[in-house]
């Protein structure tokens, strides 16, 4: 193994924000993940021209959780709210940015989500999207690795990484390596071993142990008796990890339902 | 009559035989462990001590340096050796009412146990549970919570989404909340597309969009439901977790003290507020500020974990048997406790932690002596230690409270029950002063303790005072006294005494005299301290405090103040008083002089009438004007007026001891018969001329004595005094010497005419068959005075009343 690979060569970590209430809650632990990851941590907002549309509407009215029955807007109100939450969202990257001690940016456009930030990603980026209906959607068409936010995520805490025969998978390990920070005596970091032929099984285990001494890590290894996706991430949820893939494995209708619902963060490495 | 005879030299002064006292030094004999002539006391205060019930309390009286605090203290500390040591008392927080502290009892020597054993549970709770909090199980587990639910919630909208979709209408996520809107091939309808709708299809639009709205509205509703459900998930989580991790900390400390209900209760509290708070010891960013706050000495409500404390207000860990408690400065707060605040950042702030014992609280369950002048000097102290016996519990109060100065939130810790035995220590009349304005004293302190000023002087007594003398030498490693020092400090004990029958009980006053007789001893080099060393120390003591009273003499001597020792005048007599100042008393001759005239039948007090004479000293003058009236004016109106003067006195007179003397003075006017003036009088007089006892013979005779010595002794000079005071005599040697050498001399009288007979060297009279005086003796001349006056007085009565005064009045 090439030392290159063990890096997890993510130069700019590019966060996708639309602009909906709760869309910031991910900003500080996305600029943790980029320091951990010596990445740019890239602001794209992306505001969807049908929220202009609608409020120009005659019956547009938005429904707010202190205002749950609802109140009027108009194109103006619109474009006040979208311009301050822009500021708000810069103020959010800059903030945590400099907290974390890297390197930032933010542009907004306007479109819908998954085709802006299809269009900004290059292939050296590590897209962060939340998880909903736009999520498979840039998972498929990124041409960089993808991490989907869960509702509940903690990125950067322990990782479980599916250990396959598959091109992606040492740069699956690598990632998972990197982005789980051991504490104590924990190496927060599980192996999961795909099944097969014990032979096959057996080489895979070894190959991923010569990858983690060459990273100086350890980890747990677990050995599956089953790579369906469901139960993947019922073990995920069941540690509270980050489930790191194939990006292959997107093509999975189970693992793109899960993305629109994700619970728990999902790594999909390319 | 025959004139008393002047007193032998035995008779001024009782000596104290030597050879009965059967021992060489003090080493010898066995130190007193008693107070001398106080079984009376001394049965009052066993009886004190001994009765358990309520009011009981006692109150030691007696004049100052009596060895009322001694003595009651033996009698306290040796059965509070033997009684059982009462409980440690704690304060802790009630963690439902922190403004009320909770009080706990534990046996002695517990509360610090409890105390630590607290703060090290703390301690390992601050360590134990922030890891639990931080373990990778709890996270997930509270991970999983809000996952589940934030899917619920995702669920909700997702499927409203569908369902929205399925009528054309879309839900959008906005900075503001969702917002819905018509669409038509997924696209949101543009203004120019909805406005070319149908009415119809418009209305049927507006519908699935009010549809819509509804379902939306439902769901933003619910949402504060699902935060609650995740709140109290997550609660319960952190409890359980806690409980886990610490539960069995808190459940061995609740075990060792299972035995105490009252400890054990507050231990659940303790345990249900650390679960309820648990955040408070896993918050390491505040708990770092806590520290540098500590470090600054700023303490409050910062310090999360304060309100854990135990605070030990008695411990009596080291206590052997009943406490005894002396409270030298009885202030309010210092017996009733205090609450002490902290200024943190300009506001005063308090706790539990800041709660301060008082004297109550120490001695609870056993004996607290205090000073009652002391007591009565503090504002609002007999009031809070009579308020605190009455309701048998000790309450702390500030006086802020009690006189709601403060209005400020404080706290109430929870009142101690108090079970104490107080011991009063002051003079007489203190005690009679209380008596008479608060009626609660009796209530509250039944048993008085009269201490006695002396004791009878008999052998016994002087043995006693031999083992006192023992006693104060060996306490205090003072030089042994030989047997003539003994003797020498009896007689003194007896001068003090003011009675050569009796032996003064100030204690503290002996024990001064000899440590001064140790001091002169030791000046002398002598390795024991001898008579020489006593009377040493007394004339030394006597020499320093006895400016005023060589002064005094001093102006005699010079002829300032004019006190004749030779030869006789008319009306004029040297009377004796007594000066007092602080501790030393010196007796000074004062001229009497009287004069008298026709008049109404009035004796003037010239003192009084300028308002320097005292109640007493003008009741002796009015008995004055009585004995007159009835000797020598029984048929007659008394119809003189005299008038009587202290000579040369510029302050109060005060007392009747003179009052012989004024009617010397009197008798010697009417009479026109010169009185010698190498005599000095001392003694009071009733209606019936009999001469009374009074006190402070013996300073007066040494008085008068240094005065005749100044000028000169002749011998004829000496001092009347009433007969009944002869007992009392006790006079210094040096008297005692010159009488003994015919150069002075006391002469006892038991009434007037014994005393002018020897004042006026004429016959005092007695009346004969007839009732009438003899013709040229004292009381003869007397009443034809007084007759003439009387008939003078008649006369011009008269013709007072044959000439009409003007206005056509009649004056008698």
């Amino acid at each position: 193994m090439k030392p290159a690979v063990l890096e997890l060569g993510i130069q700019r970590m590019l966060l996708a924000l639309e602009a909906s209430a709760h869309e910031l809650a991910h900003v500080e632990a996305a600029a943790r993940l980029a320091a951990q990851a010596e990445a740019e941590l890239s602001g794209l907002l992306v505001e969807d021209e049908a929220l202009r549309r609608l409020a120009e509407l005659p019956v547009a009215r938005v429904h707010g959780r202190h205002a749950p029955a609802g109140h009027a807007i108009d194109a103006p109100g619109m474009e006040r709210a979208l311009r301050a939450f822009s500021e708000r969202a810069r103020a959010a990257i800059e903030r945590s940015a400099e907290r974390a001690g890297v390197r930032w940016s933010f542009q907004v456009v306007r479109g819908q989500l998954h085709t802006q930030v299809v269009a900004a990603a290059a292939p050296a980026d590590l897209v962060v999207v939340r998880g909903g209906e736009e999520a498979p959607a840039v998972a498929i068409a990124a041409p960089c690795s993808v991490l989907v936010l869960g509702s509940a995520d903690r990125p950067g805490t322990p990782a479980m990484v599916v250990y396959g025969s598959s091109r992606a998978a040492d740069r699956a390990l690598v990632a998972a390596a990197r982005l789980a920070s051991p504490r104590g005596g924990d190496p927060r970091l599980t192996v999961l071993v795909t099944p097969g032929e014990r032979a096959a099984m057996a080489a895979r285990r070894e190959q991923a142990g010569i990858v983690l001494r060459q990273l100086g890590r350890e980890a747990q290894f677990k050995q599956l008796s089953s790579a369906e996706p469901v139960d993947l991430l019922g073990l995920a949820a069941q540690r509270g990890a980050m489930l790191v893939l194939d990006a292959e494995e997107v093509a999975s209708p189970e693992v793109r339902a899960l993305l629109e619902r994700a619970t728990f963060p999902v790594l999909l490495v390319r | 009559m025959s004139a008393p005879n002047p007193l032998t030299p035995d008779e001024l002064r009782r000596c104290c035989d030597r050879a009965s006292l059967p021992f060489e030094t003090t080493d010898e004999i066995e130190p007193l462990e008693e107070a001398i002539g106080q079984s009376r006391a001394a049965e009052a205060v066993r009886f004190g001590i001994g009765i358990a019930s309520q009011g009981y309390n006692l109150f030691a009286i007696g004049p100052a340096e009596m060895g009322k605090d001694t003595m009651v203290r033996a009698f306290i500390e040796e059965r509070a050796a033997g009684a059982r040591v009462p409980d440690d008392v704690v304060y802790v927080n009630d963690f439902s009412a922190p403004q009320r502290p909770r009080a706990l009892l534990l046996p002695a020597g517990r509360g610090q146990a409890l105390k630590r054993e607290v703060l090290q549970l703390v301690e390992e709770l601050r360590t134990a549970l922030p890891a639990a909090f931080e373990s990778e199980e709890f996270a997930n587990r509270k991970q999983v919570i809000e996952a589940e639910l934030k899917d619920r919630h995702e669920k909700l909208v997702v499927d409203l989404r569908k369902r929205a979709q399925e009528r054309s209408v879309a839900v959008l996520r906005t900075p503001m909340g969702f917002a819905i809107a018509p669409v038509k091939g997924g696209e949101v309808l543009s203004p120019e597309e909805f406005e070319r709708l149908p009415e119809d299809e418009r209305k049927a639009l507006a519908q699935r969009m009010e549809a819509t709205q509804g379902e939306l509205q439902e769901l933003l509703e619910m949402s504060p439901k699902l935060e609650k459900e995740v709140r109290a998930r997550v609660k319960a989580l952190i409890r359980d977790v806690a409980v886990s991790a610490v539960g069995h900390l808190l459940e061995d400390v609740k075990k060792r003290y299972a035995d105490l209900s009252a400890v054990a209760s507050w231990l659940e509290a303790l345990q249900q507020d650390v679960l309820e708070n648990v955040e408070d010891f896993i918050k390491p960013q505040e708990a770092a500020a806590d520290a540098a706050l500590a470090e600054l000495g700023v303490l409050g409500r910062r310090d999360r974990f304060r309100r854990y404390g135990v605070n030990v207000i008695v411990d009596h860990g080291a206590t052997r048997g009943a406490p005894v408690v002396y409270e030298d400065h009885p202030t309010l707060q210092n017996l009733v406790g205090r609450i002490e605040h902290l200024s943190q950042f300009g506001a005063l702030t308090t706790d539990f932690n800041l709660i301060k014992a008082g004297a109550l609280h120490r001695a609870n369950g056993g004996y607290l002596v205090i000073d009652a002048r002391n007591l009565l000097l503090q504002a609002y102290a007999w009031e809070g230690l009579k308020r605190a016996l009455r309701a048998r519990e000790i309450r702390i109060e500030s006086l802020g409270q009690l006189l709601s100065l403060a209005s400020t939130v404080t706290l109430e810790p929870e009142p101690i029950r108090l079970d104490v035995k107080v011991v009063l220590l002051g003079e007489r009349h203190l005690y009679y002063l209380i008596e008479q304005l608060d009626p609660e004293l009796r209530a509250l302190f039944k048993v008085v303790v009269d201490f006695e000023d002396d004791a009878a002087r008999t052998p016994e007594a002087d043995l006693l005072y031999a083992r006192f003398v023992a006693q104060v030498t060996r306490r205090e490693g003072l030089r042994p006294f030989d047997r003539s020092a003994v003797a020498a400090v009896i007689e003194r004990g007896a001068r003090l005494a003011g009675d050569a029958e009796r032996l003064s009980a100030h204690m503290g006053e002996l024990a001064a005299l000899f440590r001064e007789a140790d001091y002169w001893a030791g000046a002398a080099g002598r390795a024991t301290v001898s008579a020489e060393d006593v009377e040493r120390a007394i004339a030394e003591d006597e020499r320093r405090s006895g400016r005023v009273r060589d002064r005094v003499l001093d102006e005699i001597r010079k002829g300032t103040f004019l006190i004749d020792t030779r030869g006789a005048k008319v009306g004029q007599v040297n009377g004796l008083s007594v000066l007092s100042l602080g501790r030393s008393s010196f007796g000074r001759p004062s001229r009497i002089t009287a004069r008298a005239r026709l008049g109404k039948g009035e004796v003037i007090d010239i003192e009084r009438e300028v308002q320097l004479g005292g109640p007493i000293h003008s009741k002796g003058v009015m008995i004055l004007a009585g004995f007159l009236a009835a000797r020598y004016a029984p048929d007659h109106p008394l119809s003189l007026s005299a008038t009587i003067v202290f000579e040369q006195s510029y302050g109060m007179v005060e007392g009747d001891s003179a009052s012989s003397a004024e009617l010397y003075a009197i008798l010697s006017s009417l009479a026109e018969l010169p009185l010698s003036q190498s005599l000095a009088v001392t003694g009071s007089v009733n209606q019936h001329g009999e001469v009374q006892a009074i006190g402070g013979v013996n300073e007066k005779i040494e008085g008068f004595f240094e005065v005749c010595r100044a000028a000169g002794l002749t011998g004829d000079q000496g001092v009347l005094i009433p007969a009944s005071n002869v007992r009392h005599l006790m006079l210094s040697k040096e008297v005692v010497e010159a009488v003994r050498a015919g150069q002075f001399r006391v002469i006892p009288v038991k009434t007037i005419d014994e005393g002018i007979e020897i004042l006026s060297g004429v016959p005092a009279g007695e009346r004969d068959a007839a009732g009438s005086f003899p013709a040229g003796s004292v009381n003869g001349r007397v009443e034809a005075r007084l007759i003439a006056l009387a008939e003078r007085r008649i006369a011009l009565g008269r013709s007072e009343t044959q000439a009409p005064a003007p206005g056509g009045g009649e004056r008698s």
